[in-house]
């Protein structure tokens, strides 16, 4: 549906998306926010397509792409339903739907300047969706959003977003990408990955690895790593566990509900707190019921 | 510290208001002073002059100071920014001589001593103020209110009538402001270019010479109180306008 092809000096790769909901992951100034500038038109640098059609020579309001940046510009002398209606293509009855959903009733008549910043956000949310986009573009454009709006906005985004368009969301934080997204594209220091199905990702740096939660990586041959993952790791020989290997854990009960673990591996000792779990035979064993190997190893290990 | 300020504050105030109390004290009666055909042809010619010159800085100084601001790179802004205090700085006597020059009796537009020339002087004193003004405020209106609205897609037109002008209009009207100042009060362009038909200023000039300070003074009043409602109301109506 959409293909992008940059080359700026903020950021270089290919990428192309199916529709559905995709997450743009990666951490602070790697780059999301000069991609999406790209993609909407309000940067140049690249060749961006949908459905094979170059919007090279359209300018940003002739796109078929909408785009709500993080900190959003409202229109400072105009109340939200006035903005909203402005912009409006939506169908009264979604429109009104998506007003409940992100409880936007009481803010209707208000100025932006009276608006918090969450309230804010979603208010430039409901601002692009009454526009009723084909493609989507939310740059962390719920990050001020308080928790129990923001999984509800979550939650009904991904329930009513329309199968056969593409919402593209940026965020730093990988559950945010793993819950809410089909499809995930990794972006380092201005480097676009190539986007993989949420389902079924393997880290492709050392600091993607570490965004997605994994502790570190231990040396199996001089060009295999095994990454460790608090979800995949077991105390004790487990005997369906694919991998088991020599080291010692020790786990210390924090609450009923988590535990702390302390795992000393090949000179190595990692922490990490979850919840408590069965420990298996042989206290000098650990097993890996999902390993993760990989060609590279932690580059930047402190 | 705060005490300090607020001391210097006050006195200011009293300083700034000083002249316009002393004016009030020593006017004399505000009939006696229109009793004249002159002055009140002077006051008339002050209101028609400055409304026309008014109109010609709006519209002159709105789509330059737009140009500045939105068309240029923050790198010719700074070059133009720097070259527009050149005009600023021309001391109104020097441009009533240049424009006499230009437009005196030997050349072929005689502007010299004609309504017109009046006009013209009054422009050329006021429009840089009013550009300078103007520029300075639509500076503030951040780019990426546009760009938030073309993103949704707004075409510059649409963006410009609903988001940008609503907001520059606050700056066009304090700019307008500040132009009528100097426009009413253009004293040096005028006494060369326009000794006759005498505006406010002007006249003001002649009276103090034939009849002095006192009679000088109370026109003085009628100037104040002619020219005062047009910015009162500007910046009743744009200088509240929330950003």
């Amino acid at each position: 549906m959409l293909s992008v092809n940059v080359k700026s000096p903020h950021v270089t790769g290919q990428a192309t998306f199916a529709p559905g909901m995709v997450a743009l992951v990666g951490l602070s100034g790697a780059g999301k926010t000069s991609l999406f500038r790209l993609i909407a038109g309000l940067d140049i640098g690249g060749d961006v397509t949908v459905h094979g059609q170059s919007l090279a020579s359209r300018h940003p309001w002739e796109r078929p792409i909408r785009y709500v940046p993080q900190r959003p510009s409202l229109v400072p002398h105009k109340t939200i339903g006035s903005q909203v209606t402005w912009v409006q293509r939506m169908d009264n009855a979604v429109l009104k739907e998506w007003i409940s959903l992100l409880a936007l009733e009481p803010l209707w008549h208000r100025l932006p300047r009276e608006l918090s910043g969450g309230e804010q956000q979603r208010a430039a949310l409901i601002r692009a969706l009454a526009t009723d986009p084909e493609i989507l573009l939310l740059d962390e454009a719920l990050s001020a959003v308080d928790r129990p709006h923001r999984l509800a906005i979550w939650d009904a985004l991904k329930g009513l977003w329309p199968r056969d368009r593409l919402l593209i969301f940026s965020t730093h934080d990988w559950t945010d990408a793993e819950t809410w997204a089909d499809t995930i594209t990794y972006l380092e220091a201005g480097r676009l990955h190539a986007p993989q199905t949420a389902r079924n990702v393997t880290p492709l740096t050392a600091q993607m690895a570490r965004l997605m939660g994994f502790l570190g990586a231990i040396p199996l041959t001089p060009n295999q790593w095994l990454w460790l993952h608090p979800a995949s790791l077991g105390v004790g020989a487990w005997p369906e566990a694919p991998c088991i290997l020599p080291g010692r854990a020790s786990v210390t009960a924090l609450t009923p509900l988590s535990a702390r673990y302390t795992l000393h591996i090949q000179g190595r000792t990692f922490r990490w707190t979850g919840p408590p779990r069965e420990t298996g035979p042989q206290d000098d064993r650990v097993s890996i019921f999902q390993p993760v190997i990989t060609p590279f190893g932690e580059e930047n290990r402190e | 510290m705060n005490r300090i300020v607020t001391g210097i504050g006050t006195l200011v105030l009293v300083l700034l208001f000083l002249p316009l109390a002393v004016l009030v004290a020593h006017a004399g009666s505000l009939t006696a002073a229109l009793s004249s055909a002159e002055n009140r042809m002077a006051l008339y010619t002050t209101l028609t002059s400055g409304i026309l010159a008014l109109a010609v800085d709006m519209l002159l100084g709105v789509p330059l100071s737009w140009f500045l601001s939105r068309r240029l790179s923050p790198g010719w802004q700074r070059f133009w920014g720097t070259c527009l205090i050149i005009p600023m700085l021309m001391p109104p006597l020097v441009l009533g001589l240049v424009l006499a020059y230009l437009a005196g009796p030997a050349s072929p537009v005689m502007l010299t001593n004609t309504f017109l020339g009046l006009v013209v002087a009054e422009v050329y004193e006021s429009l840089p103020f009013f550009v300078f003004a103007a520029w300075g405020y639509l500076r503030t209106i951040p780019r990426s209110l546009e760009e938030d609205a073309w993103a949704l897609g707004k075409t510059p037109r649409e963006t410009f009538r609903y988001v940008l002008w609503p907001l520059a209009a606050t700056g066009f009207a304090v700019a307008g402001a500040m132009a009528w100042a100097r426009i009413v009060g253009a004293f040096g362009g005028p006494i060369v270019v326009a000794y006759h038909p005498s505006a406010l200023p002007v006249q003001i000039w002649i009276i103090l010479q034939e009849q002095g300070l006192p009679a000088a003074l109370g026109l003085a009043l009628w100037l104040m109180v002619a020219v005062l409602p047009l910015p009162v109301w500007l910046n009743w109506r744009y200088g509240r306008a929330e950003r």
